[in-house]
Formats: structure tokens, C-alpha cells, sequence
């Protein structure tokens, strides 16, 4: 991550806090005293006064409601000697804001603290330090430095008297340097969170702990964290707690795409903040994020390392030197290829009316478009679809490369899939067909034993319904052969000679419409069960195949049932939502580009 | 005389009065042989030996032959003990009433047990002991029947050799019954009788009984009934020697007779050869007449019986006799027993003349190349023949195979430059040939699975000629160096290095290569992430692999079979306590065999598949 992104979102979520930190009737509003406290710990200072009182590892702190004359929280050097009082305000630094919002008075206030307490008898320096967690203006600033200069040097005869003034970019400079630690959390985050650190400094990315612990902590936090319809300042934590857990993890050899992928629970959860809040400013704060925090990372991460994953062979590992071997290379790579699809498919969601932005982001898809195509033909896994959910990944591909007109690699990458397709159909190598139910585990369990369990699905596909209808898209005559190679081989699997291979049965094309409620419930779980499945009946049996028939029947079926109803969720918060909760596509994302007529579609970059 | 049941013995032998020494004395085998030759020739003595053996009388049952086994356990004479155990059979059988025997005789076929301790008494019994034939009809082919394929047969029919020459006339009542049977042990056993009988010099009445059964049988429409007369020659043949008249005569009586003796005929007439009895001009008529007769069509197990008769001795043979092998070709896979035989003609070949063998062999491969591949891959056939090829120098024929014209020698050359390990195609072979016909040889490498370091020596012989080949088959050829050398970058590395002062193409491809693999270690990959439910699956892949590897090898081991399976739980030393006595110790040992897999067999089946297909094609087309 950038420095400048990193610096951003912490000076968001910095500027976003209040003065204290309370709890509301609606929800907690989360203080930046809790920040200087936790800076002050960091710095190894004693505590003197604090403005709450401190509660267990699970509970909010409660404020103090006793009068506070000028200092609102003051700490003490570990010999003593030195004390540094706080002025906390929440407000921009400025002529109007100065005496309205109590500056002049508590700055005033701050430096006649009573140093003749027991604890303070040692003090032999005071430091007044007025922090803000937003901007300033030169007449505020002026102001500052007039009250400052006129208050003198000493607080009695040998008490020496500095003053210093931490705005939001040195405020934000400390947590960067010295506080991304689950510390910064609001108190009663910190011992999931800091669990969650741990683990996700431990585990490699994708192992079944990670899959079967971090993930449902990770998930239960976010829950936690997002409920009760939050604010902008706790949306804005969001990615604190993600830098957070980032800098826990900077050891672990898998963390980067780890990072990514916590990253992405928690773009769906603020998604799901950004359907049920009434706010424009959280609405814009989730927008924010999704391009400017996870789309950015996405792409900062690939810059680094698509030069590598597209070398060849990159993605292949002989750990076991046997088909299990093959098969993880292949999930690797989906997972790859889901990553720059929907960084693809973003950049043609928020595509900018400006013309200059116009063209940069044009460059960038064009940039995206060519990653895909390296990283595919470095690849022979990324040919390799295993479940039927892999789908979802060959959607983003395509629709990448559509919005860009790249037919020709359209036409070539899926003409490599159906070879793959076609051989595995035939059983002429032992990486078993689309498992249909996209249990991974089925496919695996079949590599190792050899044998399918009796629950493996290679009956039915919509993978294969998908392909077939992209290919629909296709320009002539690479459409119509495409249509009748997939249509004989792979659904009726014949050889190139039009004869039936080992009595094989045609495949059922399966459709699926999503349930009313898809767009509500997408972003909170799977609806693989929900919604309507539809079975397409296999047609051209007798004979030779012949694409433009198979065109005609697709489009009469997707003409029945077919909706072109839009969704409001950005097409790559969709694909998101879709892989992570295991969730077929609504079919359509594709068939409102394939089967719309010319005029309608949108033209490409 | 030893062991716990030595007191029966010597009881029998004290009883009976030949020796007086006292029980606690042991004779000598000597005086025991002496002894029992004495009671053998006295009927009072045997008597007495059996009334002391069952003193409760003879009992009609397996007992009785259980009792008689024990005897000749603890008599330890072999032969002569066996000659007494059958004196006193026959003796027991004489003293009893007519239907008795024929009791105590049947409970001899009740099990297998009793048959296979008295096959060595039932010369004496048979040879001494006229049965009624009506009886013998039953009993013998009882006999046939409990005895099956098991290799002890022959002494039965040496018993009924016995029984034909001593009591002829029974013999022969008991063929007449047995003729008109249909049952195939009952057959069995006539055809036995009749060939023995015909070849014997009986006494004329009784021969011209015979001849009218010949007379008969020669006419007869029913094939059973002619089997028996055409088998029953074998036997005949052994005793007397055929004219090439008689000879004549039979073998135009099968090629003119009933479909079923016409199937018969070749395993028949190679069955009066393998007797050994026929002067010169009654082979060369059987040569002859085999030469007229092999092809591709007659019966799988004519095929075999031609196999095994000319593997026996083919140095003793005609060439063109031993090509009567190729020319019942081809023979299915499954007929192990005939791809033995022919697996051990292949190696007396080899080992007595490698010209020969080459043109047989070539010839054989180009009649049935897909049947050899199969064999040997299917069964791993073939293993003394691969073992020999090995040690000779047989260069030549295989690379007279691998650039063949005919794409199954192709396939099998290539399989044999893979298996034997053959070094290098020889330059001479392959100069004969011309660019087209390189482009052939070179596709047919690549679409074949052979292990790297042989894709690697294959490719390298081919690279003196490619080097005048067209430019796309030469850029076709260099992406096939390079492609092997990422998928065997050990065994075809190694071969390639060995080369590649010599041929600077090699040296090319192994510089890009190892650019390649050096960019692909420096990838940090240790960042990549872990596959949910891969590591589950791969501990069941490693359980069920090494399961395999250990079934394969207890098959494959001589010892496995020889010795009990015991699994060591601790330790790494191991002893056995075995009859009373503790072994000495061993040191467990490991012991390990590695095979370079082919990389991207794994990374890219698909491709390499479709390469294969790609590969196939092209051929086929230029087919």
C-alpha cells in the first residue's frame, strides 16, 4: 500500500472522531483522547488524569463528567520530571473557532495546572500540547502562537514552559509511526481484534485454519464492529483496523494476498452499511473505500507482481508431483484471475465522464486487459475451470476484455478452455469434469483416490450454459464454431467426427434466476439454494452440430427467460459478493452486454 | 525308520518275524528294504502286514487309504516304499468280496487328498488288478476328472499305460464302453486306451478287435467319437513308429473330416510331433503340410500348441518352419500362455543368432505390433526378452522399428528404445531415410510416453539429420528439446549436457531452459497461498500411493511369496524366535527406487495431451 493512501485513510478516520469517546443511544462515538491516551502509552508515559475511566477489554470507557480546568488528559514522564498536558478539541483551529470553541480559554486554563500535588512534586518541565483532530486556518494558528508567546516560559520560578501543537497531519503521523497496533481500536474491539491479529500474523493464507478460524473472527469483528448503523467515523475504521492488521502481519510470507482477502469481508460488510444507511456521507465513505482503499491495494499489488505471476509456469508447485498438484494451480490461479477481473470490471464501473480522467482510466483498463492476457497464457491453469462456480472468474475475464473488444482473445482463450473442457469431458485425462455442486473438496478427494465420491456432480453445469451464451457475443464465424464445438464436445461429448465417446450423456445446461431479494441478502450470504434453476433440454442430438442452431435455441431461451432488470450494486461489488458467499452469478450480468441489441450497448473504451 | 509313527512300521516288520531286533533298535534302510521286498513276494507275510495294519478288518472307506499314506510316510523309501504301500493295496482289494472293492476303490476318488498320496500305488494296483470293466469305465475316469490340470496327471496316465499292457482284455472291454460316452474325462480315458492298445503287440484276436473299433470310428459322424480316434494316434505314435501312409491318411481323414476334427487338427498333428518318434519324411510331411495350413484364422489353441512345440527347440527347426508363428498371428493379448511361449522362442533366438532373431522379429512386429505393445504394457510382458535385449546389441532393429512405415512398429520400436534403454538410433538407419519420412519418426517420438532419459537419446539421434531438414521442422524440433528439457530437467538434461559439445542446438535449448528455471526458483513463491482441503487430500494421495507401491512390490517380489508378512511395530532391529530358537538380529533397511515424473504432465495435461492428439493426427494425415 502506498504511503499516501495509507497516510489518507488514517487521516480520515482521525479527522472523523469526536473529542471523547461515549457511547450514544444509537452507537459508540469513538474519541481521539482514546488516541493520545494510547500515544502517550506508546511513548511509555504514566497517566495522570484521563478524561473516562477505564474499562475491561470488552467495554466502552466511561467519560468523567467532573470539571476539568483547561487539561483534558495530562501524563507524566517514567523519572517524573516532565508533564505533558493535553488540550483536546474536535474543531478546525480558527479566528471564529478560538474563543467559541473554548481554545484561548482552556489553553489558558492548561497552563496554570497545580504542580504542588505529591505526584507532580518532581515536575520540572510542563508541556502543553493542543491537539486537533481537524484543519486550521493562518488566523487560528496566529492566534495560537500570539496566546503561546504571551504566557511565558516558566510556570513559577523553576517549572520550565513549552507548548507544542499536534494538528490532524502530526496527529496522524504518530499513529502511523507509533500506534498501528490493536490499541488504536476503541477498547471493546481490542481482544478480537488482537486475537485476529495474531492469527492472521500466524496462518498461511487459504489453510483450513485460516479458512475455518481467521475468517469466521474476522467476519464476527466486522459484524460487531458494523453494527447498529454506524456512523462515518466507524466505517472509517474499517480500514483502519485493516492497516492495523496489516502491520501485525508484515511477517507472514502469505499475507499479501491474505491481506486482500480480509480486506474484501470487509468492503461486503460496508456494502452492506452503504444499502442500509441513510447517510450520503457514510454512502460516500463506502464508495471511497471500495475504489480508493481495496481497488487501489488490488492494483498496487499486481503492479508489483504481475510481471512475476505472468512468467511462466508461475502458478504451478510440484508439492505432491500427482493431479492434486494440478488442481491447486488452478484454484490459485481463479483466485488470481478473480482479483484483476474485478479490478477490470471496476474501472469500467466507475468509468469518469472527465475527459482526461476518461482517458487515464481507458489506459488503465487497457492496462488491466493485458495483465489478464499475460497472466492466462503464462498460465495453462487459468484454462482450467473446475468447479461450477468458476464461473464467476471467467465472467470477470470476459467482461474485462468485452468492454475492451479483445474478440480475438476472447475467441482464443475460450477455444483453450473447451480443449481442456472436451479432453476432461472424454476422461482422456484424470482431472475430473466441472464438479457441478463446486464442492472443492469432491474434486480433490477424486485426484487423490481416484475414484469419484458418489456425491460428484459432472451432470450439470451452468459454467458451460455461461460459455455458450458469451460465445453469442462473438463475431462470426469464430461465434459459430465456438457454439458448435462447445455444443458437440463438451455438452453431447462427441469427438471432432461427430461419434458419441464411451456412451457419454449429454450434459444439462442449467439456468438460474436469482430470488427477488438477491441484491438485499447477497452481500450477508450465499443464495445457491435460493432462486429459480432451469433446466435446458438437450437439443441437435442426431447429426452434425451446427453453430448457428445452437445460437437460435440459446437466444429463444434466454428471450423466455430473460431480465434485464439493473442492480444497484457496482458490478464488482456483485462478482465480490458472489465468490466470497459462493454464489452463482445473476445470469444477467452477462446477457444485458451479449444479448442487448447493438445500439444499446455501451460503447467501449 | 523315524518319528513318532516308526512303532507301526516296526510292529509291521517285528510281527511278520523278518527281524528280531528289539523296537528300541533302529535298522538300517538297507535291512528295511530287504525286509519289505521279502514280504512283498510272500502273500501270507502281506496278509499279515495288513491284518497288523487294520487289525479290525480292511475298512471300505478313505481311512483305509489315510492308514496307507501314513505307512509310507514313515517308510521314507520313495520308490520302493511307494511299490509296497501299492502290494499291499492290491493285496487288500484281492481279499475282498467283489462289491467290497469296488466300495473301497471308490472311496479313493472321494477326495483329492487320497488320489494324490496313491498315484504312486496305483501303477502296482492296476498293473496287478483286472477290474470288471463296467467298473472301470466309472472308476477311471472318476480318477481323470478328480485329478484336473494338475501336473501330477501324467503319472495317471502312466497307471493306465500300466493297466492297458498287463490286462489288455480289460483294457479293451472298458474302451468299448467308454467310446460311446460323451463325457470328457470318460473320452479322456478311451482315447488313452485306444492309442495304447493300438500301438502295443497284442495277441491278433485282440488287435483285430481293435481294428474294428479304428473301422468304426473312422466312419463316424459323431465328432466325439472322432476326436477320439484322431488323438488316439499321439499315443499310438509313441509306441510304434508311423508310416508316412498312415500318416497320410490320418491327417487327410482331419482336413477332410467334421468341422470339429479340422479345428483339432493342427494341435493333433503338432502332438504326434512333439513325440519325437516320426523319421524325416513324416516330418517334412507335417512341415509341409503346417505350412499349408497356419494362418491368422486357426484356433487360439492351435496357436499355442504351434508356439509351444517350435519355442521347445527352434535351433532344431527350419526357418520356415519357425515362421509358421507369424503366421498364425495375430494372437490376443489375453492368451498369456501362447505370448510365453513365444516370449522364450524369442530369446533362444536372440541368444543363438541376433541376424535371425532381427528379421523374425521384425517380421513379427510388422504382423502384430499393437498386440506386442499391449502385451507389454498390459501384463508387462516380455520381461527375459526386454532382460536379454538388454545385454546384445540390438540397436539396429530398433531403430529399423522406429522408422518404419508402419506406425504400430513405430510405436513398438519407440517402446523398446524406452524399455531396453537402447543408446542411439544408428546414424546409417536413419540416413536411409528421406525428410518426410524424418518428420514421421520425429512426431511419432513426441506423441509417444516414454521416460526422459530415452525422449532425450531419441531426440538426440535425430539431430544429424534434422540439421538438413526444413526450416519449420527444424523450429518444430528445437521447441521439442526445449519442451522435454523443462519436462525432465533431470534424466533429459543429463543426456542433452552429455551431447552438447558435440551438437551446439542442445546447448542452446539447455541455456534457454535453464534461464527459464532460474527465473521460476527466483519467484517468491513462498508467499503463495495454501489451497483449502489440498493438504487432506494429499496425506490421502500419499496413503493411497504408498499403498500401491507396497502392493506392486510384495507382487512383483519372489520373496513376498515365499515368506510370512509380519508388520514390525517398534524398533529398528529385528529378530525372529522361531522353533525354539532366536535368529540373529537384522538391521532394518530402506530401500528405494526413483522415476522422474514429466513436469508438465502435471502442469498442463491438456496441453500435452493435446500435443499427443496434435502429434497423431499429423500423422494419421500423412498416413
Amino acid at each position: 500500500m502506498s504511503a499516501d493512501v495509507r497516510t489518507s485513510f488514517l487521516k480520515y478516520y482521525i479527522r472523523s472522531l469526536a473529542e471523547r469517546t461515549r457511547a450514544e443511544k444509537t452507537s459508540l462515538k469513538i474519541g481521539f483522547d482514546w488516541v493520545i491516551y494510547n500515544l502517550a502509552l506508546a511513548e511509555l508515559l504514566t497517566p495522570c488524569r484521563l478524561p473516562f475511566i477505564r474499562g475491561g477489554p470488552t467495554e466502552t470507557s466511561k467519560t468523567k463528567t467532573e470539571a476539568e480546568f483547561g487539561v483534558d488528559v495530562s501524563f507524566l514522564s517514567p523519572d517524573r520530571s516532565l508533564l505533558k498536558v493535553f488540550v483536546l478539541k474536535d474543531e478546525v483551529l480558527s479566528n471564529a473557532n478560538w474563543i467559541k470553541h473554548s481554545f484561548d480559554g482552556d489553553i489558558r486554563m492548561a497552563v496554570t495546572v497545580d504542580l504542588d500535588t505529591a505526584e507532580l512534586k518532581d515536575v520540572r518541565e510542563v508541556v502543553v500540547i493542543l491537539a486537533y483532530n481537524k484543519d486550521e486556518d493562518a488566523s487560528g494558528v496566529e492566534l495560537y502562537r500570539r496566546l503561546t508567546g504571551a504566557l511565558g516560559t516558566r510556570i513559577g520560578d523553576s517549572v520550565k514552559l513549552t507548548f507544542e501543537r499536534w494538528n490532524l497531519s502530526t496527529l496522524t503521523e504518530k499513529v502511523s509511526s507509533q500506534l498501528l497496533t490493536p490499541t488504536l481500536l476503541p477498547q471493546k474491539f481490542f481482544s478480537l481484534f488482537n486475537y485476529i491479529c495474531s492469527q492472521f500474523a500466524n496462518m498461511r493464507h487459504g489453510s483450513e485454519e485460516w479458512s475455518n478460524q481467521l475468517i469466521p473472527n474476522w467476519r464476527r469483528f466486522l459484524a460487531d464492529l458494523l453494527s447498529e448503523n454506524p456512523d462515518e467515523r466507524t466505517v472509517r475504521m474499517l480500514p483502519v483496523a485493516l492497516l492495523i492488521l496489516r502491520e501485525q502481519g508484515r511477517d507472514n510470507p502469505s499475507g499479501a494476498t491474505g491481506w486482500i482477502e480480509l480486506t474484501e469481508w470487509a468492503m461486503l460488510s460496508s456494502w452492506r452499511v452503504h444499502q442500509l444507511s441513510g447517510s450520503s456521507i457514510v454512502k460516500a465513505v463506502v464508495v471511497d473505500m471500495w475504489v480508493n482503499f481495496y481497488i487501489a491495494e488490488v492494483e498496487r499489488y499486481y503492479e508489483a507482481h504481475i510481471r512475476e505471476l505472468s512468467f511462466e509456469h508461475s502458478m504451478d508447485f510440484a508439492a505432491t508431483s500427482s493431479y492434486l498438484d494440478t488442481a491447486a494451480s488452478s484454484v490459485r490461479t481463479f483466485w488470481h484471475l478473480a482479483r484483476i477481473g474485478i479490478l477490470g470490471v471496476t474501472l469500467a464501473d466507475f468509468f469518469p465522464f472527465d475527459e482526461e480522467e476518461k482517458r487515464g482510466a481507458i489506459a488503465a483498463m487497457r492496462k488491466v486487459g493485458n495483465w489478464l492476457a499475460t497472466f492466462v497464457s503464462a498460465n495453462p491453469s487459468a484454462f482450467r475451470p473446475l468447479i461450477d462456480l468458476h464461473h464467476i472468474e471467467m465472467f470477470v475475464v470476459w467482461h474485462t476484455w468485452w468492454r475492451l473488444e479483445r474478440h480475438s482473445d476472447i475467441c482464443k482463450w475460450l477455444g483453450a478452455i473447451r480443449n481442456g473442457l472436451f479432453l476432461r469431458r472424454i476422461e482422456l485425462i484424470p482431472i475430473p469434469f466441472i464438479e457441478g455442486h463446486s464442492n472443492l473438496d469432491f474434486v480433490f478427494e477424486t485426484l487423490a483416490t481416484g475414484e469419484k465420491p458418489p456425491e460428484f456432480c459432472d451432470q450439470s453445469s451452468l459454467l458451460i450454459l455461461f460459455l455458450l451464451e458469451i460465445s453469442c457475443g462473438l463475431k462470426s464465424p469464430e461465434r459459430e464454431e465456438l457454439l458448435a464445438t462447445y455444443y458437440e464436445q463438451v455438452v453431447l461429448a462427441r469427438d471432432c467426427n461427430g461419434e458419441q465417446v464411451k456412451e457419454l450423456k449429454p450434459l444439462h445446461l442449467m439456468g438460474w434466476i436469482p430470488p427477488a431479494e438477491w441484491e438485499k441478502e447477497i452481500l450477508v450470504r450465499s443464495l445457491r439454494s435460493n432462486g429459480e434453476a432451469q433446466s435446458l433440454s438437450t437439443f441437435e442430438l442426431a447429426g452434425s452440430v451446427d453453430g448457428r442452431t445452437v445460437e437460435l435455441r440459446l437466444r429463444e431461451f434466454i428471450a423466455t427467460v430473460h431480465s434485464d432488470a439493473q442492480f444497484e450494486l457496482p458490478v464488482g461489488v456483485i462478482v465480490l459478493a458472489s465468490l466470497l458467499h459462493r454464489s452463482p452469478l445473476p445470469p444477467q450480468l452477462w446477457r444485458n452486454l451479449v444479448f442487448k441489441p447493438v445500439s444499446a450497448t455501451k460503447h467501449a473504451p | 525308520v523315524k518319528g513318532a509313527g516308526e512303532n507301526l512300521v516296526w510292529e509291521v516288520i517285528k510281527a511278520i518275524g523278518l527281524n528280531e531286533k528289539s523296537a528300541d533298535v533302529r535298522i538300517s534302510d538297507d535291512d528295511l528294504n530287504s525286509a519289505l521286498t521279502q514280504i512283498s513276494q510272500d502273500a501270507l507275510k502281506l496278509r499279515e502286514a495288513l491284518s497288523l495294519l487294520f487289525p479290525n478288518g480292511i475298512p471300505l472307506s478313505q481311512s483305509f487309504y489315510a492308514q496307507l499314506n501314513q505307512l509310507e510316510v514313515r517308510l521314507g523309501l520313495e520308490d520302493k516304499g511307494s511299490r509296497f504301500v501299492g502290494t499291499l493295496w492290491y493285496r487288500a482289494v484281492e481279499t475282498l468280496e467283489p462289491n467290497q472293492r469296488e466300495e473301497l476303490l471308490n472311496a479313493f476318488t472321494l477326495d483329492s487328498d487320497s488320489i494324490f498320496h496313491g498315484l504312486d500305488w496305483l501303477p502296482i494296483l492296476l498293473a496287478n488288478f483286472p477290474l470288471p470293466a463296467s467298473f472301470s469305465a466309472e472308476w477311471l475316469p472318476k480318477l481323470v476328472k478328480r485329478i484336473g490340470n494338475d501336473l501330477a496327471a501324467g503319472e495317471l496316465w502312466v497307471a493306465f499305460d500300466a493297466y492297458c499292457e498287463r490286462n489288455s482284455l480289460q483294457a479293451l472291454d472298458s474302451l468299448k464302453i467308454l467310446i460311446n460316452h460323451s463325457d470328457m474325462s470318460e473320452l479322456g480315458v478311451a482315447t488313452h486306451f485306444l492309442g495304447v492298445l493300438r500301438g502295443l503287440d497284442l495277441p491278433l484276436p485282440l488287435q483285430n478287435e481293435i481294428r474294428l473299433i479304428d473301422e468304426e470310428l473312422k466312419c463316424t459322424a459323431n465328432p466325439l467319437k472322432a476326436n477320439v480316434y484322431n488323438r488316439s494316434w499321439i499315443e499310438t505314435v509313441r509306441r510304434k513308429p508311423l508310416t508316412k501312409e498312415q500318416l497320410e491318411q490320418l491327417i487327410s481323414k482331419i482336413s477332410h473330416g467334421l468341422a470339429q476334427e479340422r479345428e483339432e487338427a493342427i494341435p493333433l498333428v503338432i502332438g504326434i510331433l512333439s513325440t519325437d518318434k516320426l523319421d524325416s519324411v513324416c516330418r517334412e510331411f507335417i512341415f509341409n503340410w503346417l505350412k499349408n495350413n497356419v494362418n491368422p484364422d486357426i484356433p487360439r489353441a492351435a496357436k499355442f500348441r504351434l508356439a509351444a512345440y517350435i519355442s521347445r527347440d527352434p535351433q532344431t527347426l527350419p526357418g520356415e518352419v519357425i515362421d509358421l508363428v507369424l503366421d498364425s498371428l495375430p494372437i490376443p493379448i489375453e492368451d498369456k500362455g501362447t505370448w510365453k511361449r513365444i516370449e522364450m522362442l524369442l530369446v533362444r533366438l536372440l541368444r543363438s543368432d541376433i541376424y535371425e532373431f532381427s528379421v523374425f522379429f521384425l517380421s513379427m512386429a510388422e504382423k502384430a505390433p499393437e498386440e506386442i505393445i499391449s502385451f507389454v504394457k498390459a501384463y508387462d510382458g516380455f520381461p527375459s526378452l526386454l532382460r536379454e535385449m538388454r545385454s546384445k546389441e540390438i540397436s539396429k532393429v530398433v531403430g529399423d522399428l522406429c522408422i518404419s512405415s508402419n506406425p504400430g512398429c513405430r510405436r513398438l520400436g519407440l517402446l523398446l528404445f524406452d524399455k531396453v534403454k537402447v543408446e542411439t538410433i544408428p546414424r546409417e538407419v536413419l540416413s536411409a531415410k528421406d525428410a518426410r519420412h524424418l518428420a514421421t519418426i520425429f512426431h511419432e517420438g513426441t506423441c509417444s510416453p516414454v521416460h526422459g532419459d530415452s525422449i532425450a537419446r531419441f531426440l538426440v539421434s535425430l539431430i544429424s539429420c534434422m540439421e538438413e531438414a526444413d526450416p519449420e521442422l527444424q523450429a518444430e524440433f528445437y521447441e521439442e528439446l526445449v519442451l522435454q528439457l523443462k519436462n525432465y530437467p533431470g534424466g533429459c538434461r543429463a543426456v542433452f549436457e552429455a551431447s552438447s559439445s558435440k551438437f551446439p542446438i542442445l546447448r542452446k535449448a539447455i541455456d534457454e531452459v535453464d534461464q527459464y528455471f532460474e527465473r521460476l526458483e527466483g519467484l517468491s513463491r513462498s508467499g503463495t497461498m495454501e489451497v483449502t482441503g489440498f493438504r487432506a487430500a494429499a496425506r490421502v494421495y500419499a496413503r493411497r500411493f504408498s499403498r500401491q507401491v507396497s502392493e506392486s512390490a510384495e507382487k512383483m517380489s519372489v520373496f513376498a511369496s515365499l515368506f510370512q508378512k509380519v508388520h514390525l511395530l517398534y524398533g529398528n532391529e529385528v529378530r525372529a524366535f522361531h522353533e525354539g530358537e532366536l535368529g540373529g538380529s537384522s538391521p532394518m533397511r530402506e530401500i528405494s527406487h526413483g522415476v522422474e515424473v514429466p513436469r508438465l504432465e502435471f502442469i498442463d495435461p491438456e496441453g500435452m495431451q493435446l500435443r499427443r492428439l496434435h502429434a497423431a493426427s499429423v500423422l494419421k494425415e500423412r498416413a
